[in-house]
């Protein structure tokens, strides 16, 4: 299709303004606000409809101010020389359109025979040339440019690039070359890390032989040592117990054999000796108790003394008791006269007045003093005389004349005293009272007292009289006593007069004397048998004794003895050293071997460090095999390796599966793509040739290559130099720019047919590139047509083919 | 005479893909192949069976094999005790290495050597049989090691154990003609997991794995019971699979909703240990949001919580058609396929990836490239109707 002519209503600031086209090319020339711009808007906006009042396309709007008609028409030529015209006014949406083929109004759907698939934005990304889009090219890459051109052609192009994009998009979510976090990377990576995770496993078998043969060695080991170990141990026990009988063997070691006396005393022999000396032993005894029997000198003398005076000594005996009383009257008479002599001191005690001097008064000298009388009560004297004459007649012999002299006496003083009584009556007058001691006292004291000057007088005769009677029973003893010393019945040594006593004992020994020496008359006889039966028995076992010791030769009893007692100790002596040997047993060898003590004690110690030493080597080698079977378990408890076998094998899996979805993914995406370029006839590679071919045109060949690597766009120089795209000046930059835009229009031209617009895209360009641009376009414009607008007048081209546009419309 | 011929235990093999099952489940899966070598242990014991072959693969990880060790030993010493002789060999995955191979097996076990050489042994009905056979002291053996077997000499049955892929280059390659022309009675061969019986007359057979390892390996897994009469040889397959893998498509419509495809999946799932792969057909008439579900593993999680006899391992979906696609020649899509997919365009694709020896390895696989362009089809179907 060309575009032949523009028929503007009103739209900017044209109104009803008409512009004819030349069907190649056709440079529109115009100064700045000549409405060049707008010119190729309204081509645009007739062809894609208006741009619409609201957003940001507001401001392309161009509605007229000056007309109320907004839009135009644009007629086009087809290949078949019929004319198509596309009317656009103001309405709906994008504006009223209305199309005729050859003045025939026809469907607006037809409008595709023009604009085939293209959409406003479509067209002016390939078909308008201006500077705002020339620097897209610095964001352009081979699958836009690919995607591009394949979109242009085959039914759904677009969706099927779409998916191919979005395959692989979706591909690199599970893999990207150089990616870090992707799935399949990740599974890679954790191959990477479990095959190095077995491998720190050792192998199994191998670490299996290894642990069985070291626990085999070690068990070996142990065994031997063990072995050692029960040596040792023994050697040990037999060494301490070598120690514990060391003491007795010392013992036995001391105790020597006894010399050898070959004689010895036999059991019987010595059983006799003992039996006779025992009964020796028993007869010697018994003759010292015979013995005790017999008198001796002192008894035989009394025996004797008593046979020569045993007429005396009998009256004596019976005599006994005459003596008795004797001693008994005097000792009573003692005691009396003790009595009296008390009373008579009491006597003084009582009358101060009285002196020894004083004698009694006769009653008349009483009563010469003293009419009245007195009748003095004094009997005793009478009762004296009574009581000695009683005495007299109860007593005996010797007494008897002594009592009756008493008697007499008392009965003489009682009448003395009566007498006298009447005597001691005046007292000056009285020569009887100085006489008779009164010389102080008055005559009533004299009455007074003449009672105990009485009383005294009495005691003083009874003293007299006592001590008489004493004397005369002294004598009486003394002479008993020297019969009794005649008689040897009393010692002279014997001071005491218990005479009675003394005689009793006498006697009493005498008897027994006297009875042992009856009895001893009477078994003298048998006695002699007793006797002379032990004597003989004496000398018979003396003789035997004699007999047993000279069959040892021995000279004396004691000598025997002596030998068997040696002979016992020596026995036990070699009992003890039997029992050593016994106790020792087999030992006794080994202690031999020890000169001493220490040097057992030496082995000992040795053999104690010895089992030391071992005992921790068992213990040690013990803990290996523990550790061993330990290990042993491990090996044989393979869950970890399984676990790591397990995910080792998931892991396979897991990377076939991603891979597998990654390549699927990845080849859709090609197959797509190579599907669409196959329905597209190859479009893309020829456009690039085509591209390149330009570029070298309007480069002066430069450059002769264009090449995207990883989808950044970089040229080759002839002399094979590569620039990045940003490396070119930004004239090349254009250059290339144009030349791909240009290949890729005119690559479609035979589906897509419209013009290539141009907005002054070149102004930059020095001479010589605006002449090679122009050569292109013109070259270009023979199959597509050209709508070039520029402000700059264009040289060296046909007049036919400029249009200029007035400075005023 | 009986004896069994088993290959491909694989014990100790990983599964992958099970962790979002119950522990349980996990552990009865990690268990599985234990399980199956059981049964195929109890057979032996319960028929009574002269001997037992193992064609190889027997571990599936030779540096950590100790408990299969001790468990086979266990194993073996429960066939000595009944008299039942063990002849195996050593695959390419449990290839001899030095150090390999610590736990002693007890004397009725035979492991062949280096070298292809003979064992023969009189069975209770007084047969006298020969067995040939080589283990494997590499990964891969590219010779053709069926002619250095042993000639057939003086036996009543010989019996080829052979761990290999029929013209398989990396695995002692050969040609079902090398073996007839042995005049062997029975090869009994390993390697290849699914079962088949390459020829009946004489046997030669792949009695596959006993225990389906992952959603390829489907159908019930076993080793077969041999039984050789009057010269006749009768094969008996025994099932010692504990889990059962198995696939199933699931046609939808644009009426489908969650709730549906959870009763449709639901009566899919009705057998026991069973393991299934669910392809759903026709995605595209999906409604977006019941993708969407499918896609974050919720229809999955949901179905988890029902009781069912079977497990749902893994739903794909499949976009059959595009609408939009008709509108493009199909000649274009033709031509552009055979420019835009090719192997070597496809390993120049990203050096970083193909550095890597999963997916290099992946790539090798005889039917990677249709595999591929399946799913890129499916991408690009998926891709029209789905966004």
């Amino acid at each position: 299709m060309k575009l032949v002519k523009a028929k503007i209503y009103g739209f900017g600031k044209w109104v009803d303004q008409e512009f004819d086209f030349q069907q190649d090319y056709q440079v529109i020339f115009g100064s700045n606000e000549a409405g060049k711009t707008t010119l190729l808007n309204f081509i645009k906006s007739i062809l894609f409809g208006f741009a619409s009042a609201r957003g940001d396309n507001k401001y392309l709007q161009y509605k007229p101010k000056t007309s109320s008609q907004y839009g135009g028409e644009l007629v086009f030529k087809a290949d078949d020389n019929s004319n198509w015209t596309i009317r656009r006014v103001d309405g709906k949406g994008d504006g009223e359109l209305t199309l005729f083929h050859d003045e025939q109004q026809v469907p607006e759907a037809l409008l595709k025979e023009i604009i085939g698939s293209f959409t406003k934005d479509d067209f002016e990304h390939t078909h308008v040339f201006d500077d705002k889009n020339i620097f897209s090219i610095y964001g352009l890459d081979e699958n836009q440019l690919e995607t591009e051109i394949m979109s242009v052609d085959a039914v759904g192009s677009k969706e099927w690039l779409a998916t191919a994009d979005h395959m692989t998009a979706s591909a690199e979510n599970i893999y990207k070359r150089r990616g870090q976090k992707q799935p399949l990377i990740a599974k890679l990576k954790e191959r990477d890390d479990l095959i190095e995770e077995k491998a720190e496993f050792e192998n199994q078998q191998v670490v299996y032989q290894k642990v069985k043969n070291q626990t085999q060695q070690t068990q070996i080991e142990f065994d031997d040592n063990a072995k050692l170990l029960k040596q040792v141990s023994e050697q040990e026990n037999l060494l301490r117990n070598l120690d514990k009988k060391w003491e007795r063997f010392e013992k036995l070691r001391k105790n020597k054999q006894p010399a050898g006396n070959n004689v010895q005393i036999s059991n019987e022999d010595w059983e006799k000796f003992l039996t006779d000396n025992q009964e020796l032993s028993t007869l010697q005894e018994t003759t010292t108790t015979n013995r005790v029997a017999q008198l001796n000198n002192v008894e035989k003398q009394m025996l004797i003394n008593y046979k020569a005076n045993q007429k005396r000594m009998d009256y004596i005996r019976n005599q006994k008791f005459e003596l008795q009383n004797l001693q008994f009257h005097r000792d009573d008479m003692k005691s009396k006269l003790l009595k009296v002599d008390t009373q008579v001191d009491q006597l003084f005690k009582n009358n101060p007045q009285l002196s020894e001097d004083m004698r009694p008064l006769s009653s008349e000298e009483l009563d010469q003093i003293n009419p009245q009388q007195h009748v003095n009560n004094n009997n005793l004297p009478l009762l004296i005389c009574g009581i000695a004459a009683i005495l007299a007649v109860v007593t005996g012999n010797p007494l008897k004349v002594i009592f009756a002299i008493v008697a007499i006496g008392c009965g003489g003083w009682y009448f003395y005293q009566s007498r006298n009584l009447k005597s001691n009556q005046k007292l000056t007058n009285y020569a009887f009272l100085s006489q008779k001691g009164y010389q102080t006292l008055n005559r009533e004291s004299i009455v007074n007292i003449q009672s105990t000057v009485i009383q005294l007088a009495n005691y003083r005769s009874t003293q007299n009289s006592l001590s008489d009677g004493i004397k005369a029973i002294e004598v009486d003893l003394n002479k008993w006593r020297n019969i009794l010393l005649e008689l040897n019945i009393l010692d002279k040594s014997y001071k005491n007069d218990n005479y009675n006593e003394q005689i009793e004992k006498y006697f009493t020994r005498l008897d027994q004397i006297k009875a042992r020496a009856d009895l001893n008359e009477q078994s003298q006889s048998e006695t002699q048998v007793i006797t002379d039966n032990r004597n003989q028995r004496l000398q018979e076992i003396n003789a035997e004794i004699s007999q047993i010791v000279d069959k040892y030769r021995l000279v004396s009893v004691e000598q025997f003895v002596q030998m068997h007692t040696s002979q016992v100790k020596n026995q036990m002596v070699i009992n003890q050293i039997k029992q050593d040997k016994a106790f020792l047993g087999d030992d006794l060898k080994r202690l031999q071997q020890y000169s001493n003590h220490d040097e057992l004690i030496k082995d000992l110690q040795q053999v104690v460090t010895r089992k030391e030493t071992l005992t921790d080597k068992n213990n040690e080698l013990s803990r290996q095999i523990g550790s061993l079977k330990e290990q042993m378990q491990q090996v044989l408890d393979n869950t970890q390796y399984q676990r790591v076998v397990d995910q080792l094998a998931q892991n396979k899996v897991d990377i076939i599966e991603y891979y597998d979805e990654w390549l699927s993914k990845t080849l859709a995406s090609r197959w797509i793509r190579e599907m669409l370029n196959i329905a597209t006839e190859n479009r893309y590679p020829k456009m690039m040739q085509k591209a390149t071919q330009y570029f070298a045109l309007l480069t002066n060949n430069n450059y002769v290559k264009i090449d995207f690597h990883d989808n950044d766009i970089a040229v080759f120089s002839q002399s094979k130099n590569r620039f990045d795209v940003h490396e070119l000046s930004q004239a090349t930059t254009v250059q290339l720019y144009i030349s791909l835009r240009l290949a890729f229009v005119t690559e479609i031209a035979d589906l897509i047919k419209l013009p290539i617009l141009i907005d002054d895209a070149f102004v930059d360009f020095d001479i010589s590139r605006t002449e090679n641009v122009f050569e292109l376009i013109q070259k270009i414009a023979k199959d597509n047509q050209v709508i070039y607008v520029t402000a700059s007048e264009p040289r060296l081209l046909p007049q036919d083919h400029i249009l200029k546009l007035k400075e005023e419309a | 005479m009986k004896f069994l011929h088993a290959a491909d235990l694989h014990l100790d093999t990983p599964f992958v893909g099970i962790s979002d099952f119950s522990k349980e489940l996990q552990a009865k899966l990690k268990a599985s192949t234990y399980e199956a070598a059981r049964k195929l242990f109890r057979v032996a014991l319960e028929k009574e069976v002269d001997f037992v072959i193992l064609a190889g693969d027997i571990f599936d990880d030779t540096d950590s094999s100790l408990k299969a060790q001790m468990f086979l030993k266990s194993e073996f010493e429960k066939l000595n005790q009944a008299g039942i002789k063990v002849l195996m060999i050593y695959g390419n995955h449990d290839y001899y290495r030095s150090n390999f191979s610590v736990i002693d097996f007890p004397d009725n076990v035979t492991i062949f050597g280096q070298n292809p050489t003979e064992e023969t042994l009189i069975t209770k009905d007084g047969q006298k049989v020969g067995i040939a056979g080589f283990s494997y002291y590499q990964q891969h053996i590219s010779k053709n090691l069926v002619q250095d077997y042993p000639e057939r000499n003086g036996v009543d049955y010989q019996i080829g154990v052979l761990h290999a892929g029929v013209g398989d280059d990396n695995y002692a390659p050969f040609k079902i003609n090398d073996l007839l022309k042995k005049g062997y009675d029975y090869w009994a061969l390993g390697h290849i997991h699914k079962r088949q019986i390459l020829n009946e007359r004489p046997m030669i057979v792949y009695p596959g794995d006993i225990q389906g390892r992952n959603q390829n390996e489907t159908t019930p897994k076993g080793f077969y019971l041999v039984s050789v009469e009057n010269g006749t040889t009768q094969l008996e397959f025994v099932q010692s699979s504990i889990y059962t893998w198995e696939k199933a498509n699931l046609n939808v419509t644009t009426d489908d909703t969650v709730d549906s495809l959870i009763e449709k999946i639901q009566q899919l799932l009705n057998k026991p240990n069973v393991l299934l792969t669910l392809t759903i057909e026709n995605a595209q008439y999906l409604d977006a949001d019941v993708v969407k579900t499918i896609n974050r593993n919720e229809l999955e999680q949901q179905l988890q919580t029902l009781a069912t006899s079977g497990i749902l391992y893994k739903i794909y979906l499949k976009y059959n058609s595009n609408p939009q696609l008709a509108t493009i020649d199909q000649k274009y899509w033709d031509e552009a396929e055979q420019k835009s997919i090719n192997l070597d365009d496809i390993k120049d694709l990203d050096s970083r990836l193909y550095s890597s020896d999963v997916i290099r390895e992946h790539i090798k696989q005889p039917d990677f490239l249709k595999h591929i362009v399946g799913l890129t089809k499916n991408t690009i179907n998926q891709k029209y109707t789905g966004e």
